[in-house]
C-alpha cells in the first residue's frame, strides 16, 4: 500500500529511534525504502522542522533524532492509536 | 412544549450526565483537531466538528433542564421557550452529529449522496408530528451503521480502545432504541404514539452515561499510551 507523507515522515523517524537515536545515511536509505533522492527531500524537511539534526563522526554521516522529533513520534502513535480505535 | 418526562429521583441527574457527556466530546474535538494539525487529514476535521455539534446538543439541553427544573423565573412564556429553543436545538445538532460520523464512518464521500440524506434527515425531523420519535428512530438508525463500522474496525483490530468505541457506540444505540421499543409498544397496545415515559427516561440516560464513560476510557487508552 502506499504511504503518505506522513506515515514515510513517521518511518524514518522510528528508524532513527529503532537504532538508538543515531543512524547512517545508508542503513536509513534501506530501512525508509525510499530512493536517494526522495530521502534527500525529506531529511532535508526533517531537518527545517528541527525533527533530526546531522553530525560528522570520523568519516561517517549520522543522522539524529531530536527532543522534536520524539515529541512528534510520541503524539503520532497516540494519533494513530486514536485512529485505529474510532477505524478513521 | 416538549414532554420529557424525568422521574422526581432523577431531576438535576439527568442534566449532570448530559454535562458530562459534553465534557467527553469537548475532549474528543480537542483531540480531533490536534490529529488533523498532525495529519493533515480531513477526517478528524469532520469527526470534531460531528462531536461538537453533539457536544453543543447535551449543552443546550441540560441548561434548558436546569432552568425549567430549578423553577428559575417561575416558568415564564421566555423560560419555556428557551426550553423548546433549547431542545429543539438538541435534535438538531444531535441527529447531524450522527449523520456526519456515519459519513465518517461509512467513508461516504459522493456529495449529492451526503446532500441527499441531509436533506431527507432534516425533513423528517422538521415535518413530522411525531418529531421525538423520529428523532430517535433516525438516531437509532444512523447508530445502526456506525456500530457495524466499529464493529468490523474492532473484528480487525481487536484492540481494547476499539473494544471501548464498540461497547459505547453499542449502548448509544440501544439508549435511543429503547425510546422507540416503548412509542412502537405503545402504538400498538393503545394506537397512539406515547411520549416517553419517566423510567425509560432514566434508564435511556443512564444507558447514555455509561456510553460516554466507554468513550472516555478510549480518549484515556489512547493520550496514556
Amino acid at each position: 500500500m502506499r504511504r503518505n507523507k506522513l506515515e514515510i515522515i513517521y518511518d524514518i523517524l522510528k528508524a532513527i529511534q529503532d537504532k538508538g537515536g543515531k543512524i547512517k545515511p545508508t542503513h536509513l536509505l534501506y530501512k525508509s525504502n525510499l530512493s536517494h533522492k526522495r530521502m534527500k527531500e525529506y531529511l532535508d524537511s526533517l531537518m527545517n522542522k528541527k525533527l533530526i539534526s546531522v553530525s560528522q563522526e570520523k568519516t561517517q554521516k549520522m543522522y539524529a533524532i531530536t527532543e522534536e522529533g520524539f515529541k512528534f513520534l510520541a503524539e503520532y502513535e497516540k494519533i494513530r492509536e486514536f485512529s485505529d480505535a474510532f477505524g478513521l | 412544549m416538549v414532554n420529557f418526562n424525568p422521574p422526581l429521583w432523577f431531576v438535576g441527574i439527568d442534566s449532570i450526565i448530559e454535562l458530562f457527556a459534553m465534557i467527553v466530546c469537548i475532549l474528543l474535538v480537542l483531540f480531533s483537531f490536534k490529529a488533523r494539525r498532525y495529519t493533515q487529514n480531513r477526517v478528524f476535521t469532520y469527526f470534531g466538528i460531528a462531536y461538537g455539534l453533539i457536544g453543543l446538543g447535551f449543552f443546550m439541553k441540560s441548561i434548558s433542564n436546569i432552568l425549567i427544573n430549578t423553577n428559575i423565573l417561575n416558568h415564564s412564556n421566555s423560560l419555556i421557550n428557551f426550553f423548546n429553543y433549547g431542545f429543539v436545538l438538541y435534535l438538531f445538532s444531535t441527529l447531524i452529529g450522527y449523520l456526519i460520523l456515519t459519513m465518517v464512518f461509512l467513508k461516504i464521500k459522493s456529495k449529492k449522496v451526503v446532500a441527499l440524506i441531509t436533506l431527507l434527515v432534516l425533513y423528517l425531523i422538521s415535518f413530522s408530528r411525531y418529531y421525538l420519535g423520529i428523532f430517535n428512530l433516525l438516531a437509532t438508525f444512523l447508530l445502526f451503521f456506525i456500530c457495524l463500522s466499529v464493529f468490523q474496525n474492532h473484528f480487525e483490530k481487536r484492540k481494547g480502545s476499539s473494544r471501548a468505541v464498540v461497547i459505547g457506540f453499542t449502548l448509544l444505540f440501544f439508549s435511543h432504541l429503547l425510546f422507540i421499543a416503548y412509542q412502537i409498544g405503545g402504538k400498538i397496545i393503545y394506537n397512539t404514539l406515547l411520549q416517553p415515559n419517566s423510567t425509560f427516561y432514566a434508564i435511556s440516560e443512564s444507558l447514555q452515561l455509561l456510553a460516554y464513560v466507554a468513550l472516555l476510557i478510549t480518549i484515556v487508552r489512547v493520550t496514556k499510551k
